[in-house]
């Protein structure tokens, strides 16, 4: 058997492919498991939540027929083309278009309160180890 | 049969030897244990992955090391969950003012120790939860594989890889947790036995199994011999090779990532005995990658994140104001479906196999004008679906700004003509609801069989609504698709000009098997919770390979989707839960009256004997009974020409001596019927103009048929005997039908449809030479002799590239006299049995027989003159007496010498 060979994959940049990930030191692992929850937590279930977020606007969108309406907004009434098919058309879009935005900005300010708290989980259990001990000494 | 030819030239696989700078490719092969200074790469079209040795063994150290730390983890975030929740609990009953009273334990839970610990036990939730979910979010999946273009591979070949034309991918990146817990990474060494073992164990590898109709058990594997020798111990390093087979497995199963099922696929390749294995047990490679695929899309299909899924696509509706925009359609509504509204309703994917169409289809109906198509296929292949499939990509969003939107209805003509009352009211209707179409400005009209319209077709049908009907649609105010057949369009599309001008005609083609596949494997699901029964691949394959060998009156993916829902049902009324392939040739035994799928032991011996049994019915004329046999054989076996009818016979000898009767005797065996034969007296054949008997007269229309012409019987009934007797008497333009007939198995109409004819046995009889047998009989002469002299003059009375296509001439001997009062035993045999069912026993001497034989025997008139002779000396007889009141139910009859005398 020959010697093992002494270098790895590289790209045409010379740049190493793979990462430091991998390891056997003890400090290493446990850094390596820290920066894979918080990559988790802080990016991967974001993105995750973002991704669904677009669904349940296509959803919101498709249900409520408000992208059908504004790229139509001046078609007439069932395409009544008299002056009272556009504006019952123009009315009836008027009357309806602020329900579907008032559906979508409920569930995007409901969205963004989840996020924040999300967010915020770690960083307050984290505060609530650190500085919980020392509440007494707080003023 | 079915194609599996996916895999071939989407990777390819081989080792760097960096120390020479070459690159060698496996060429099919499989080696599991290379120098340790190759690194083993495999390439795809666009992505270069290479499995380093060093990397490897970096990747599972670490894992090992974190599986250890991930358990100490675990265990800790667990021990810190229980008293967490307790203190949680306390905290909460501290809210409601129970602890009130209680200062200490108020004391208590105030403290900060307490509160610290709590938000510890709190952090462990957070790592559970990472733990639990982090597997299940991944956005990073494998790359597509296509084929690589031949021109590439050659480049490859003969200059190497170029590293730098393709994105370097670290495969190690794609192994799932669930691949890791499958495999004992932690040991020195790997068996490769008890791996397979444990792979036995896994629940995909199980469902894999059950789906393939694989009974492999790890209690069977003594019985197959796979035992340490066949699957050895390799060293760890060997490792390295399994996982570049397993990613090669990931990457032609269309799966984002590495699983346990592909390292279950890359064993069965890369081991011999295993691949032997799956081979004898009926299976392959080709179908357990196909399962996988199919396995892997219904878990990603069955995420538990339901519709936030983004596997799952979303179906738009246009929501509760869509009808705003566009015109009302109250009176179309009435007599229409709405194809998009129909699809968003189930989960069916539509057009499998027929993009290109619905590409062809997109870009006709976004033109500006002239937006009618036509859609021109033969019954059942799918010209339906692949209008659903577009209805699909409309509610999904994949077309282009100018059909989005867009809704295609289906019109119901035969439900307009129901509903309205006299023409006049028809009239109102269809104006009505075209000039609601006309403004609604989104819709498209979908109008099945739209030969319908055709004045001189709704003249044949009694449509009255076609002259209405027909000016809105040439009008093109709005798009219209419409589907036809081949015959119809050639009938009234081609001759018609406007209708030539106005529609963009696309060709929809029978589908493939491979693509019939995938319109099963979708159908699985919906049949599985329909039928409550459990539907196996070999099943499916099976559906589709007898679709395509017996059912020809109908069109691929049709033919294949009806036989696998009629077998479900069956299947369902002899309460079967598991459906085998089995169970399909069961079914078309079943439609088509003949023994199909695999032979069994009765039925073996049945053919084995099958000879034996002829001739027991078929006296003398054992060379004749044993070149049908043989023929008869072949066909069960399958290892006939699929194109070709299954037998062509050429029965010559003279009048009486059991031509058409071992016809029937073959149709019996054959198709379980004797007297279901499709008989045609050629002598009604001896000219020119009697070729419209057999194939319709040009242009007459089918109301106007009276007779049912020889194709119209094939066509009602393809799984019989066609007898064509006197074959010397047609004319020659008849006989040369036979060539297309015998070669390509179908014949065509005058009205351009086409008539399968492979699963007919054909047999044409002729008296030619018949003259001449005879005469050696009464000479003496030597049997092989006359068979010559016979042969010169069929030879010079039949042409010889019809001589030649025949699959077997059989000669019939002349009956001898000894011949003769066999078949004179059997008549009284028949009769015998005729009596007894009326309580009347019959009894004759051994001479009476041979008695009748010498009485009846006609020369060159066989063994007709017998069964008259039976039926007027004794037949007669009897009758007489039994209406006398002298012979009665309980009498026994003996034969009388004197009653033939």
């Amino acid at each position: 058997m020959m010697a093992a060979p002494t270098t790895i994959l590289t790209n045409k940049y010379s740049s190493q492919i793979f990462d430091e990930l991998e390891s056997t030191s003890v400090y290493k692992l446990i850094f390596n498991e820290v920066k894979a929850l918080v990559y988790w937590w802080y990016v991967t279930m974001p993105v995750w939540y973002v991704l669904s977020l677009r669904r349940i606007l296509t959803i919101i969108d498709d249900q409520y027929s408000i992208s059908l309406l504004l790229s139509h907004f001046f078609t007439p009434w069932h395409r009544d083309f008299t002056f009272v098919g556009y504006f019952i058309g123009v009315i009836m879009k008027l009357l309806f278009l602020p329900v579907g935005f008032f559906v979508i900005v409920t569930t995007l300010g409901l969205y963004l309160l989840f996020l924040v708290f999300w967010f915020a989980i770690p960083i307050i259990t984290i505060l609530g180890i650190l500085f919980t001990p020392f509440l007494d000494l707080i003023p | 049969m079915i194609t599996w030819n996916d895999s071939a030239n989407r990777t390819i696989t081989g080792y760097h030897d960096k120390g020479k700078g070459k690159t060698i490719a496996f060429d099919g092969k499989y080696p599991i244990d290379l120098d340790r200074t190759y690194i083993p790469f495999l390439l795809t079209r666009d992505s270069y992955f290479e499995f380093n040795p060093l990397n490897t063994n970096k990747f599972f150290e670490t894992k090992i090391s974190e599986k250890y730390l991930k358990s100490i983890k675990t265990k800790l975030a667990n021990i810190l969950i229980i008293p967490g929740l307790l203190i949680a609990f306390a905290y909460l009953l501290k809210y409601v003012g129970i602890f009130s009273q209680i200062v200490l334990l108020e004391t208590f839970l105030d403290s900060p120790l307490i509160n610290t610990f709590f938000w510890i036990a709190f952090l462990g939730v957070i790592i559970l939860w990472h733990d639990y979910y982090s597997h299940k979010v991944i956005f990073s999946r494998l790359p597509k594989t296509v084929l690589i273009p031949e021109s590439e591979i050659e480049d490859l070949s003969h200059n190497g890889i170029k590293f730098e034309r393709f994105a370097h991918v670290n495969p190690l990146k794609f192994i799932s947790s669930e691949f890791l817990e499958s495999i004992d990474y932690e040991s020195k060494e790997f068996s490769t036995l008890e791996l397979f073992k444990s792979l036995l164990q896994n629940d995909d590898v199980e469902h894999l199994l059950k789906r393939a109709l694989l009974e492999i058990r790890e209690d069977r594997l003594k019985e197959w011999e796979i035992n340490k020798t066949g699957l050895p111990k390799l060293p760890k390093g060997a490792y390295n090779l399994l996982l570049l087979y397993t990613l090669e497995e990931a990457l032609l199963t269309n799966s984002p990532n590495i699983q346990p099922l592909h390292l279950f696929l890359a064993l069965i390749k890369s081991q011999p005995i295993l691949s032997k294995l799956i081979i004898k047990l009926g299976s392959s490679l080709n179908v357990l990658r196909e399962v996988t695929g199919y396995l892997l899309l219904q878990k990603r299909l069955e995420n538990p994140y339901g519709f936030l899924n983004p596997s799952v696509p979303y179906y738009r509706t246009g929501g509760i104001a869509k009808n705003w925009i566009y015109g009302y359609t109250f009176i179309l509504s009435q007599f229409s479906r709405d194809v998009n509204e129909e699809v968003a309703r189930v989960s069916d994917t539509f057009g499998i196999g027929h993009q290109t169409e619905i590409e062809n289809l997109v870009s006709v109906l976004g033109r500006a004008s002239k937006k009618h198509v036509l859609l021109i296929g033969e019954p059942g292949v799918g010209k339906s679906s692949l209008i659903k499939g577009l209805a699909q990509r409309i509610n999904r969003g994949e077309v282009p700004p100018m059909l989005s939107g867009v809704r295609i209805v289906q019109m119901d003509i035969n439900g307009l003509i129901a509903h309205s009352s006299g023409k006049k009211n028809m009239e109102f209707y269809v104006q009505k609801a075209m000039t609601e179409l006309a403004k609604a400005g989104n819709v498209i009209l979908y109008i099945d069989e739209l030969q319908e319209l055709i004045p001189a077709k709704a003249q044949e049908t009694g449509h009255s609504i076609a002259d209405i009907l027909l000016p809105y649609v040439t009008e093109g105010r709005f798009a219209v698709v419409g589907t036809v057949n081949y015959a119809d369009y050639k009938k009234y599309f081609y001759t018609n000009e406007s209708f030539r001008q106005s529609f963009s005609n696309i060709e929809v083609a029978e589908l493939p098997a491979k693509d019939t596949l995938r319109i099963l494997q979708s159908k699985i699901p919906a049949l599985e919770k329909t039928f409550a029964i459990y539907i196996t691949f070999p099943a499916l394959i099976s559906a589709v390979e007898l679709a395509q060998r017996y059912i020809h009156t109908k069109m691929m993916p049709d033919s294949a989707s009806t036989l696998l829902e009629d077998a479900c049902s069956w299947a369902k009324l002899n309460g079967i839960n598991v459906l085998t392939p089995d169970h399909l040739a069961k079914m078309i035994s079943l439609q088509t009256n003949m023994s199909v799928g695999a032979i069994s032991t009765d039925e073996a011996e049945k053919l084995i004997s099958l000879e034996d049994r002829i001739k027991q019915r078929v006296i003398g004329q054992d060379e004749a009974v044993h070149v049908v046999s043989e023929a008869l054989r072949r066909a069960r076996a399958d290892i006939r020409d699929p194109k070709r009818p299954i037998g062509a016979f050429l029965f010559i000898g003279p009048t009486g001596v059991g031509k058409t009767y071992l016809a029937k005797t073959i149709s019996q065996e054959y198709f379980n019927n004797e007297e279901d034969i499709v008989r045609v007296d050629m002598s009604e054949y001896m000219d020119e103009q009697s070729v419209s008997k057999l194939l319709g007269s040009y242009g007459q229309k089918n109301a106007d048929q009276t007779q049912l012409t020889l194709l119209d019987k094939i066509k009602a009934n393809p799984y019989t005997v066609v007898l064509f007797d006197e074959v010397e008497k047609a004319d020659s333009k008849i006989l040369d039908l036979f060539l297309q007939l015998f070669e390509e198995g179908r014949l065509t109409s005058t009205n351009g449809e086409t008539i399968d004819f492979t699963n007919t046995i054909i047999i044409c009889t002729s008296n030619i030479a018949a003259d001449l047998m005879l005469k050696s009989l009464e000479e003496g002469q030597m049997w092989e002799e006359t068979k010559n002299l016979v042969t010169m003059e069929l030879k010079q009375a039949i042409r010889p590239e019809l001589f030649n296509r025949f699959d077997g001439i059989v000669m019939f001997h002349p009956q001898s006299i000894e011949n003769l009062s066999k078949i004179s035993d059997m008549q009284l045999d028949e009769l015998y049995k005729r009596l007894h069912e009326k309580n009347v026993e019959l009894d004759w001497e051994a001479t009476i027989p041979m008695m009748i034989a010498n009485k009846a025997y006609e020369p060159g008139f066989g063994a007709r003159p017998i069964r008259r002779y039976v039926q007027e000396k004794i037949e007669g007889k009897i009758a007489q007496e039994m209406i006398a009141g002298t012979i009665k139910a309980g009498d026994s009859i003996k034969i009388n010498e004197s009653w033939i005398v």
